[in-house]
Parts: C-alpha cells; sequence; structure tokens
C-alpha cells in the first residue's frame, strides 16, 4: 500500500502529480489494527508473559524480584531429564502408531473398495471431537486388575491371572493416546491422499508393478512431505497433552512435561511458578523447533494440497486382502469408540465400580441432583458455544484480513496463530496466569469463568483458521468487488457476502471448537476456581482424586448426551439459519414466473 | 449524462508499474472501450476508475466530483457505478431476483420500490420469468444477463464492463454483443467497456482506445483505429497483415518514395520526414491488388514479385509473395466480381506475379514500444510524436 514518492517519480518521469493519500479501496487499516490488538493480547502476550514468569521469584501478580535461579535449579534436576526422555518416548510412539494408522485408514478409505470404509470418516470425527477424557476413563475401567470389565471377562473365561491387563501402564497410556491421534492423523491425510492423481498409480500398475509395490513404491514417497507434515502435528500434539497422563499415566510413575507442569502448579506447596515457567519454556522451544521443521517440510504448501486431479470412483479392488482392511477397520473401531461407549454406560450404572450384576440409576439421580454437577454443565456448555463463538468470528475475521485486505499488518495476527498453535493447553494456562494477574483489569476476571473462555480461545482459535482460511480462499474476490460497485461499503460486504458464504464452514468450525473447548481439561484445571466447575474438572476430581468412579462415569454420559443433542440442534439451526436468510432477500411482489 | 476524466493515472504493485501516467476523457454518453492484450494495464484502469483499486498518482473526476486525487479517495460504493465482471460474480446464496435488487436496497430503496424494478430490469434483459431461480440452475449466458441487471438495477451514471463476454462460445457472445448494441442504445448511460477483443470493441464502441504498456495508444473512432492505426502496435492489433519497414528515400510535395531492397512505394507522409529517415508503413492483405504478369493493369504501378505459398480458404485464397527480398500477404477472392486486382490470379508457388499497393490504402505508422519495460517511462504527451496524424 506504501508508495514512495521515488518509486512514484519513476513512474511518472515527469515528477509527482497529485499523490492520493495511501488508505485505498481494501486497506481496512482500523479493522486489522483492532485484530492485531486482539491477537497480541490473546496469543502473544501470555506467551511472552510466560518467559518473564520463569525469571521471578513470586506468584503471578504479586511483586517479586527477578531472579534466574529456576534455571539452573530445574536444567540440574534429574527429574527434568527423565520427563524429557519419557515425553519424547510418549510422542514418538503415539506418532508412530497414529500417522501409520491413519495413513493406511485414509488410504483404504478413499483408494481401496474394502467394505466398511464408509463408516470410517464419521467414526473419526467422533473420535476427534469427544474429550480425550472420555477414552482415559474408558480404558482406566475397562483394564484394571483385580476387577476392571475387561479383567473380569478374562478372569470369568480362562481364570487366568490378569494383573498385567492395566491400562495404569505406558502400554495403556500409549494406546489411548494413539487411538486420538490416529483420529487426527486420518481427517488430516484423507484430503491429500485422496487427492493425488490417479495417473500416477495407473502408470505404475502400466508398468507392471503389482499393488502392495505400487502402494509403497509410487503413494507413499508422493505424500511423503504431506506425511511427515502431519507427523510433525502430531509429535506436537503428543509432547502436550495433559488428560490422559493424568488420568493413566501418574498413577503408574510416569510424568511427562505437561504433568510436570500441573504439579509444580497444584501439588507442589507453594506452587513453584518460577520452575513450571522454565519447564514450559523448554516444552515450547522443543515444540516451535518441530513446527519450524514442519514449516519446512511443507515449504509453504497447505498440506492438504498435492498436485494432480483426482477422479471419483477410481477404486483399487483389493481382493480377498480388502477383509484384512476391514479387520482394521472393525478393530480400530471396537477400540477406540464401541468398547469405551460400553464401558461408560456400564460403568454409570454400577452400583460401585466393579459389581457386576446389578444396575441402578442412582449414579445419575445422585449427579443430576448436585447443584455443583449442574453448575459445571452450564459452565461447560458456556465455555464450549461462547469460546466457540469467539475464536471461530476472531478466525474467521483473521483468515478475512490476511487474504483479502491490503493493509501492511495483516498478516501479523495470522502469524500470532502460528505462535500459540505451538502452545499446549496447560502452558496457555500458566502464560494467561502470569499475563492477566500482572494487570488490574484482567486480573480481576481471575476466577470467574471468563478467564478460562479466553485461555481456551487461544487455543481453539488456530483450529478454527484452519477451517476459516480455507472457506474463505473458496469466494472469488469478484463477488466482494461486485458488493462493493453495487453500493455495499466494505463492512457491510463482509457481513452480506463473505461471512454468510463461509457460513457452514463456520458453523462446523464453531461446533468443532465448541466441543475441543468444552471437553478440555487443560485449562479449566489450572484456572477455573471451585466455585466455577466444569464438566472435565469434575469429571476428573471425581474419578481420580475422590474414587467416584461410576458418579464420573455418569456425569460423561450426561455429558456426551448433551453433545450430540448440541449436533442435533445445531444441524437444524444450520438448515433453518440458510432457509431464513433466502426469505430474507428482496424479492418481486409477486413470485410470477413458472420454475 | 456524465462524463469521466483520468489524468496521469499510476499504478503499481509493488514493482514494475501497470499503469503509467495515464489519460483518458470519456464523454457524456458514450460508449468507450479499452482495447488490448493482456496486461496493458486496461483492467486495472477500470477498476481505479470503480474504487476497487487505489491508484498511486494520478486523478479521476466522475462528472464533476473527484473521485481520486486531491488527496481524496471516494470509496467504490459511493461512486454510483454499475459494473459487469468476467466471471458474472453473482452471489450463490441469493436468487436472480436478490441478486439484481441488491444495489437497490444499498441505495436505500424500499422493498416495494425494489421489488418492481427489479422486475422492470428483469423483463429489459429477458428474463422476467426467472425471477425466483437460484444462480446455480442458470445457463452462462443467463447469468451473465442476470449480472447485467444487476448493473443497471440502480440507474448508475456511469456502467463499467470488464470483459463481461469472455467467458461465453462465440454465438452467445455474438446475442449478447447486440443485447448490448441495444442496452447502450436505450439507456444511453457512460459506459467503460474493456476487452481484448477487436469485433467487440468495433461493434459496441462510441470511441476505441488501444491501450499499450499502461497508457492508451491511440484513441478515435472505431473506424478511425482500424483504418487508421497511427503506430505500429496499434496497426498489429487491429490486425493489419503487412508492416512494412522502409527506408524513405525522396520526399516530394507530401509524398515520400520509400523502398526496403527491391521493394518501393509512394505514400503521403505528413510528417515531416527526409531522405534516410526509418519509415513503417502497413496495409491489409485484402488491399495489396495481384495479376498475372501477362495482364499487367494499365495506369497502375506494380512491382514485380514472385507467389511463395497459396493457401484456399473458401471465399478467398491468402498468398504469401516475396516482393524484392521482403515477405508481403494478399487476400483476394475467388468470385471474379470482386474486380481487377481482387480476383485469384490462380498463381502456383514459384510463378511470377505483379503486385499493387494502392497508395491511398497504405498507412504510416510511427514505431511504439512493446510491452511495458523495455524503453523509458514516460507521460503520454511525449509519447506521441507530433504530426503522425493518420486520420
Amino acid at each position: 500500500m506504501v508508495t514512495s514518492a521515488h518509486s512514484t517519480e519513476r513512474a511518472t518521469g515527469d515528477g509527482l502529480r497529485r499523490l492520493v493519500p495511501v488508505r485505498g479501496a481494501r486497506s481496512a487499516r482500523p479493522f486489522v489494527a483492532v485484530l492485531c490488538v486482539l491477537a497480541l493480547v490473546l496469543f502473544v502476550w501470555p506467551v511472552a508473559m510466560l518467559a518473564i514468569g520463569a525469571f521471578r521469584t513470586s506468584a503471578p501478580g504479586v511483586p517479586g524480584e527477578w531472579s534466574a535461579q529456576a534455571v539452573p535449579a530445574v536444567l540440574s534436576d534429574p527429574r527434568t531429564w527423565s520427563t524429557l526422555l519419557q515425553s519424547a518416548a510418549l510422542a514418538v510412539t503415539v506418532t508412530a502408531v497414529g500417522v501409520v494408522l491413519g495413513f493406511f485408514l485414509a488410504w483404504v478409505v478413499t483408494r481401496t473398495d474394502a467394505p466398511l470404509r464408509r463408516v470410517v470418516t464419521p467414526m473419526m470425527m467422533v473420535v476427534f471431537a469427544v474429550p480425550l477424557l472420555f477414552s482415559a476413563l474408558s480404558w482406566g475401567m475397562l483394564a484394571q486388575p483385580p476387577n476392571g470389565t475387561l479383567n473380569t471377562a478374562v478372569a470369568a473365561v480362562s481364570g487366568a491371572d490378569t494383573t498385567w491387563l492395566t491400562a495404569y501402564s505406558w502400554f495403556g497410556l500409549i494406546g489411548t493416546t494413539a487411538l486420538k491421534v490416529t483420529a487426527v492423523a486420518y481427517l488430516l491425510l484423507s484430503g491429500p491422499v485422496g487427492a493425488m492423481d490417479r495417473s500416477l498409480t495407473e502408470a505404475s500398475s502400466l508398468a507392471g508393478a503389482r499393488r502392495w509395490t505400487t502402494f509403497w513404491r509410487v503413494e507413499v514417497p508422493v505424500l511423503a512431505p504431506a506425511v511427515a507434515g502431519v507427523a510433525i502435528l502430531c509429535l506436537v500434539l503428543g509432547l502436550g497433552l495433559l488428560d490422559v497422563a493424568l488420568v493413566l499415566g501418574v498413577p503408574a510413575g510416569i510424568s511427562v512435561f505437561p504433568t510436570e507442569i500441573y504439579g509444580y502448579l497444584m501439588t507442589a506447596s507453594p506452587p513453584e511458578y518460577a520452575r513450571a515457567g522454565v519447564l514450559a519454556l523448554v516444552l515450547v522451544v522443543i515444540v516451535l523447533l518441530l513446527v519450524a521443521a514442519q514449516n519446512r517440510v511443507l515449504a509453504g504448501r497447505e498440506f492438504v494440497t498435492v498436485t494432480g486431479k483426482a477422479r471419483a470412483g477410481d477404486v483399487l479392488p483389493l481382493g480377498r486382502a480388502r477383509w484384512a482392511c476391514t479387520a482394521v477397520v472393525v478393530g480400530y473401531g471396537l477400540v477406540a469408540v464401541v468398547l469405551p461407549f460400553l464401558q461408560l454406560v456400564l460403568g454409570s450404572l454400577q452400583p460401585v465400580f466393579g459389581v457386576y450384576g446389578t444396575f441402578t440409576l442412582d449414579n445419575y439421580l445422585d449427579v443430576l441432583d448436585d447443584r455443583t454437577v449442574l453448575e459445571a454443565l452450564s459452565n461447560t456448555l458456556l465455555l464450549g458455544v461462547v469460546a466457540g463463538f469467539v475464536a471461530t468470528l476472531l478466525a474467521a475475521l483473521i483468515s478475512y484480513a490476511r487474504l483479502r485486505t491490503t493493509a501492511v499488518l495483516r498478516t501479523l495476527p495470522d502469524l500470532a496463530l502460528w505462535l500459540i498453535i505451538a502452545v499446549p493447553g496447560v502452558v496457555v494456562s500458566l502464560g494467561v496466569l502470569w499475563a492477566y494477574l500482572s494487570t488490574p483489569v484482567l486480573g480481576g476476571l481471575y476466577g470467574t469463568v471468563w478467564i478460562v473462555v479466553l485461555a481456551l480461545v487461544a487455543l481453539v482459535t488456530p483450529i478454527a483458521a484452519r477451517a476459516t482460511s480455507g472457506a474463505v480462499v473458496q469466494i472469488g474476490p469478484e463477488l466482494e468487488d461486485a458488493a462493493r460497485t453495487a453500493g455495499a461499503s466494505q463492512a457491510r460486504t463482509v457481513v452480506d457476502v463473505v461471512l454468510r458464504l463461509i457460513l457452514p464452514a463456520f458453523l462446523g468450525a464453531w461446533f468443532v471448537t465448541g466441543v475441543l473447548a468444552a471437553g478440555n481439561l487443560d485449562i479449566p484445571v489450572l484456572l477455573a476456581s471451585p466455585s466455577t466447575p466444569t464438566v472435565p474438572t469434575i469429571v476428573y476430581s471425581l474419578y481420580s482424586q475422590t474414587g467416584q468412579t461410576a458418579q464420573a462415569a455418569a456425569v460423561l454420559c450426561v455429558f456426551l448426551a448433551s453433545l450430540a443433542a448440541v449436533f442435533v440442534l445445531l444441524l437444524a439451526l444450520r438448515a433453518s439459519v440458510s432457509a431464513l436468510l433466502r426469505r430474507a432477500t428482496p424479492q418481486p411482489n409477486e413470485r410470477g414466473g413458472p420454475r | 449524462m456524465i462524463g469521466v476524466e483520468v489524468h496521469g493515472l499510476v499504478k503499481h504493485y509493488g514493482g514494475a508499474p501497470v499503469v503509467r501516467g495515464l489519460d483518458l476523457d470519456v464523454r457524456p454518453g458514450e460508449f468507450l472501450t479499452l482495447l488490448g492484450p493482456s496486461g496493458c494495464g486496461k483492467t486495472t484502469t477500470l477498476r481505479c476508475v470503480a474504487g476497487l483499486e487505489s491508484p498511486q498518482a494520478g486523478e479521476i473526476r466522475i462528472g464533476d466530483r473527484t473521485v481520486v486525487g486531491q488527496g481524496r479517495f471516494i470509496p467504490p460504493e459511493k461512486r454510483d457505478i454499475g459494473m459487469v465482471f468476467q466471471s458474472y460474480a453473482l452471489w450463490p446464496h441469493l436468487t436472480v431476483a436478490g441478486n439484481v435488487g441488491y444495489p437497490l436496497r444499498r441505495r436505500g430503496r424500499s422493498r416495494a420500490e425494489t421489488a418492481s424494478r427489479v422486475r422492470e430490469v428483469l423483463d429489459f434483459v429477458d428474463l422476467g420469468h426467472l425471477a425466483d431461480r437460484s444462480i446455480g440452475r442458470l445457463s452462462g449466458g443467463q447469468q451473465q444477463r442476470v449480472a447485467l441487471a444487476r448493473a443497471l438495477a440502480a440507474q448508475p451514471q456511469l456502467l463499467l464492463f470488464d470483459e463481461p463476454l469472455s467467458n461465453l462460445d462465440a454465438k452467445l457472445r455474438a446475442t449478447l454483443r447486440d443485447e448490448l448494441r441495444r442496452l447502450h442504445a436505450t439507456v444511453g448511460t457512460t459506459s467503460i467497456y474493456v476487452t481484448h477483443d477487436q469485433t467487440e470493441a468495433m461493434t459496441l464502441s462510441t470511441r476505441v482506445a488501444v491501450m499499450n504498456g499502461g497508457v492508451v495508444e491511440q484513441l478515435g473512432t472505431a473506424r478511425e483505429v482500424f483504418d487508421r492505426p497511427r503506430t505500429r502496435f496499434v496497426a498489429d492489433f487491429v490486425g493489419i497483415e503487412n508492416l512494412l519497414d522502409l527506408t524513405v528515400e525522396d520526399v516530394r510535395g507530401g509524398t515520400a518514395t520509400a523502398r526496403a531492397v527491391g521493394l518501393s512505394v509512394q505514400v503521403a507522409a505528413a510528417d515531416p520526414v527526409s531522405s534516410g529517415d526509418p519509415l513503417c508503413v502497413g496495409v491489409r492483405a485484402r488491399a495489396v491488388r495481384l495479376y498475372r504478369p501477362e495482364e499487367a493493369p494499365v495506369g497502375a504501378s506494380t512491382v514485380s514479385g514472385v507467389v511463395t505459398d497459396r493457401a484456399f480458404l473458401g471465399e478467398e485464397v491468402a498468398y504469401r509473395l516475396d516482393v524484392g527480398g521482403v515477405s508481403i500477404s494478399a487476400l483476394v477472392y475467388t468470385d471474379p466480381s470482386r474486380g481487377r486486382g481482387h480476383t485469384d490470379p490462380d498463381l502456383d508457388p514459384g510463378a511470377p506475379v505483379l503486385v499493387e499497393l494502392p497508395t491511398d490504402q497504405l498507412v504510416p505508422l510511427t514505431p511504439s514500444g512493446g510491452p511495458a519495460g523495455d524503453r523509458p517511462a514516460t507521460t503520454e504527451d511525449e509519447r506521441v510524436p507530433a504530426g503522425a496524424t493518420g486520420s
């Protein structure tokens, strides 16, 4: 936008003619400026304050001294290094399992004729949407010696000793986490795998390669950059997960970065903010390096783009091997969805965990009678709806600013998103604590549900931005030009054309981010006060702290049922909104014409 | 009825300028076409007039209002224009009537007024029966008519067209071209039309501005530009097949004799040219007359050449000739009633031929720059040499 006098002079040759001001057709500077401020406050400031907090001797919001003593203290602690090792082991194994399985399933669904392939995508969406706490709890109940459901079943059938069968182990921790990571990898990879140019595989077949040779020699290498990008993202995810590690890992003596940070803040007395900060910084640095590596691997490509044209209907007949593929699908479905759901329902109906044969609704009556639980449900609903909406709106505006305005700072909010995507939930909580408590205005939010909302917005906006930037790109700029020349201001154009056309993607992103925000444990467990409980914090404390397993299962069941209800409502809303909008547009008085 | 004035318009996107000091004067009620190859800056100029781009320098006036310049930038929504886009740019979430009514609603018209005006303008483009259709269920031609109706709906004081026909097939293009002519004849709104298609420019325009390298190279009626191109670039662009690079030998009473190797022609030269100057001369293939050597015409000055190629095109026959080392194209008719020199002499490659280049059909051309970038940037006033008027 900014033109220098020099370049203008060169262009006109005969010196300066009347210079027009720099503010132009699409600069939208005030709008971009506001977005920049919001992005800095929500995304950058907490991370910056985290770095500062690591060098303070006091708790957030309390006067203290500068000191670097936490750095050597943390770095010389052998525990830090064993934690690093365990975190790395967890992240690497779940990534390996998740990416291999996710890639394989994406290939089965998009390229083969294996039966049941059509159920995979909805199933993966369910796994992605349902909070990790759910699988952690369910598997904790399924495999728990002596009277977990599977233990009991195995013992009843074979009489064998089942102490080995426990989810409270590396095996359980990796297994449950990998199930989730598989869903993430699948959802990110099915685009590129499906979009790969079929002529590549056809050429290989014509060259005489057998189908498995083609799979290994052509499809895998062509997709390698996309797969590498997704793998790095999964590593980042694996490094930052708190819920499973807290529920399944900590009782087994396994500690990873997020649980360690949680420990410094919640179980150490007094809380060791500086040490937590140093540990968080180490984690952020590792993750930022990974994200940088990902950008390098993808070299600026969005990782859904694999060049080439896709043709629908080209499937590879697998012959007898297709039943093996179907077995993988069914196996995953059993372990990731069916067994955990059945267990959760079963667990919520047992009078006491591990007592079989009698069923009771007492647990539901108990929890629905409990004011705290009801409050948690309404808080969580609010968190999901509000944080999801704010995050999606913000993401849409950030995408719009980057793609469609010409203001100098238009890419800044988007860059801020890249920073925050690298920061795990626990670390966001810590950063928000440091940032907001250092100011009187935002510090007043501490203890209310709103500080949780803001932290959740920071956590999920980058995810919403993926959906919204894809949607904004789809809208031809000339649709906006047409609105401007038709007499609509830029703000009006954004509402009438851009937001209206991305509405389906907007609602989808709102739902996904809302569900992620509602099911998140990392943020409320550190930021919510006892007077603002949420479902995940309640479930966690019922299950892991007070041992009320059946009640925890009942609360989760109620929560999942409400999620399903919201989903149905949203579908209805989507249909009626578009119907309403269609009716609200100007029409001739009499609808004369034949259709 | 209002006019549009553009002075010293400069627009660049970071690097090389796309529009470099362009001047343009659109008269009230006129249908002016910006004609040029891709990258000549015609669309950018149009978008600057629309307010969709903000130029780095220059002034644009619509009617008596300065919309760009004097420290002002009036946004597009306040310029009272209607615009038709190449890709139609119809909003897929609105019906036909919704699209057409949008500019009216944005100008604060009531629902009732909007509805009646929408019906009127849809009837005008013969789409009255499709008012409730959704955009996705229209053909390309129907979509562009809706886009036209939308641009007309609010009766703006200026209509802008950005290659509106180039996405349509040849037949539809011809139909819509006629509709646009009818439209301008009926409504008479001042219009600026961008195209790279000569035929559209010739059939639609009151005047044509041929653009090259970010400036207007020639502005005149379609006839002037077509018959009397001023520069080599314009001549080439309007399809003059023969562009002969000659050297002036002799100037006598406004007539220059110029030659290249074995070819010598007489040109009416208004320029102050003197012997030794290079001179470019254009002549259409259709204007070239051919004779068999034994049928030499009386009183016409001919030069002899050799047929190098002959292609039968149906009604016409295309010849390629070598005249004293210069290659010349000629187009003659199979129909003998076309007159002497214009009838196919029926010669095979290798045969000798007599060629007549009629003096009144020869157009002297000034050399012009090629695409932007390979000549120093100057303003238009400096660029058009004095006296190079062919018309």
